[in-house]
């Protein structure tokens, strides 16, 4: 197999072929590909005289988006091995971070954030944007992307890719060419970082929003943002604001967690037709997507990007028939084969030269997928199957039920019994036993055991909703609403 | 939780079953007031509603009770006591 060129490579030829093409973009500054090239450059030059050389593994601890994107690629051109210990981290995960990937630099703004037992190098960002010296750079890519992903066993697991499998991914997002990418989401977190690649990869704007501008409508008009990447959460509240529609004719992408059909309604009638659903796994990138036209009851997350295989597979992993539910297994060009320094995790999760991202779901007749949840997440009562998403999907179709999160309870006698927490709308009314009612007309015997009305429910830093913080809630002695 | 909260418990979870005693509104009230204890055999339940009525105790009092345990409880007033003593 013919290996892809680097990043360093690429963008070599983007500022060759586009030079005056923006590469960067944000509230204050444009960046040319020329101008990206000649700050990367000199990233890479630096970051050499700091001692970094093929092999080294460097933390970046850079909040700053462009700062962090140019580092990024300069150390993608210095063939080191690079982890993002992100600023809103704690102390304590970027010391375990480091540790695991045996980190002898990190790179940040501050010395606030040095790592004991590596050396610390302060990003001097004058000097790196003013030179302009060309450099050499390894004939073939050959640096390691440490990417987290949250595992299912406690500690989180680690994906190290190399350049090439990053590139080998980007070629399913090659229509970032075309447009001005803005991700709400920083470049701290994985995804965001590796969308940013992608569309460096491919030669597209990538928009970067101070983290002052709260109006994303303003923002995104002014910026000529063509693409706007959001959590579901953000795209709920974006739909929710007075002047959404000014956004009728950008593409808005999201994803992460599962878009019940009625949220993806709200969103295409408040603010744009345009709208897409993906499904990607940290370990592969992206896997399907569903386009406008595509969206309906089912919440189908789409058709599989080009060259994604996906079959669905029974507990001894023979594949079944479209329509039936199952386990998703996948592979695709740029996949991990591996977790680092997990055997057990990637023994579960890599086999047979499948990825078993741990999903349920179906393939449908016409080729579009439906992710029902996380196998893991499945609650069995008294050998019951159920889908937390399915009583997720019920509990939302209640006019008042803004999100709801189903989740399980352990029990010594029935196995695990289903209970679910919702937000209402702003201003909505509605009693738990309302919503036990109505949970029973559409799910019966799948319904939650108990229902609880909570002002917002935990989310992440990306708006994830954290179910485990959930099942607290959900002690004996706590009154209901 | 108090007796009447169990009591208020087990009613609804009854009510929900719709088992037939249950229809009976001065029958219900009279226990929701401990007036009136009613024998799990009257109820006629079946194993589903038995499982139900176990779900919502367990859920709601963190107390456990293997649905074939249940009719040698004998009566629903036992079984306020039950979930009672296993509360405290």
């Amino acid at each position: 197999m013919q290996l892809s060129p680097g990043f360093f490579e690429r963008l070599s030829q983007h500022a060759d072929r586009r030079p005056q093409h923006a590469a960067v973009v944000t509230a204050s500054v444009t960046l040319t590909y020329g101008d990206l090239l000649r700050r990367v450059q000199a990233g890479l030059e630096y970051f050499r005289r700091q001692g970094i050389v093929p092999g080294t593994v460097v933390g970046l601890t850079l909040d700053d988006e462009v700062d962090h994107l140019v580092a990024t690629l300069s150390l993608m051109a210095a063939g080191a091995g690079q982890i993002t210990l992100a600023t809103h981290d704690t102390p304590m995960l970027r010391a375990r971070l480091a540790q695991r990937v045996h980190l002898s630099h990190v790179v940040a703004a501050s010395d606030a954030f040095r790592v004991a037992g590596t050396a610390f190098i302060q990003l001097p960002r004058q000097e790196v944007a003013s030179s302009t010296l060309a450099a050499e750079v390894p004939a073939e890519p050959g640096s390691t992307l440490f990417l987290k992903t949250s595992g299912t066993t406690g500690d989180m697991n680690i994906v190290a890719f190399r350049e090439e499998q990053i590139a080998a991914q980007s070629h399913r997002h090659d229509d970032y060419a075309g447009e001005r990418l803005l991700r709400l989401a920083s470049i701290e977190h994985n995804n965001s970082k590796r969308h940013r690649l992608y569309c460096v990869w491919a030669g597209g704007t990538n928009v970067f929003r101070p983290r002052e501008a709260t109006d994303i409508v303003d923002f995104s008009l002014r910026h000529a943002v063509s693409c706007l990447d959001i959590s579901r959460m953000h795209a709920s509240d974006l739909a929710a604001s007075h002047n959404a529609r000014e956004l009728a004719g950008v593409k808005l992408r999201t994803g992460g967690s599962e878009v019940p059909f009625d949220v993806r309604r709200c969103i295409q009638d408040q603010v744009t037709q345009n709208l897409y659903v993906r499904y990607a796994a940290t370990e592969c990138g992206g896997i399907a997507m569903a386009r406008p036209g595509e969206h309906d009851a089912e919440a189908t997350v789409g058709r599989l990007l080009d060259e994604v295989e996906l079959q669905i597979v029974d507990a001894d992993d023979k594949t079944l028939p479209p329509g039936s539910v199952g386990e998703i297994r996948l592979r695709a060009p740029g996949m991990a084969t591996e977790y680092f320094d997990s055997p057990d995790e990637s023994a579960r999760r890599f086999r047979h030269n499948w990825f078993y991202p741990g999903d349920v779901g179906y393939l449908r007749a016409d080729g579009q997928l439906v992710v029902q949840g996380r196998k893991d997440d499945m609650i069995i009562l008294n050998g019951l199957n159920i889908c937390p998403a399915e009583i997720e999907r019920v509990l939302e179709s209640h006019p008042a039920v803004s999100v709801a999160a189903a989740l399980s309870l352990p029990s010594r006698i029935h196995g695990q019994i289903p209970v679910a927490a919702v937000e209402l709308h702003p201003n909505a009314v509605v009693t738990v036993s309302e919503l036990q009612q109505h949970a029973r007309q559409h799910l019966a015997l799948r319904s939650p055991r108990r229902i609880i009305i909570m002002a917002r429910l935990p989310r992440n830093s990306q708006g994830k909703i954290m179910r485990r913080e959930l099942r607290p809630c959900f002690q004996p002695s706590k009154s209901e609403t | 939780m108090t007796d009447n909260e169990i009591r208020d418990l087990i009613a609804q979870q009854l009510e929900y079953a719709c088992l037939t005693v249950m229809r009976d509104k001065q029958l219900t009230a009279a226990f929701l007031e401990g007036r009136r204890d009613i024998a799990l055999g009257e109820l006629e339940m079946d194993s589903l509603a038995e499982m139900e009525l176990c779900i919502a105790i367990e859920i709601h009092t963190g107390v456990s009770i293997v649905p074939n345990d249940l009719q040698s409880i004998g009566t629903l007033n036992s079984l306020v006591d039950v979930v009672r003593k296993g509360m405290q």
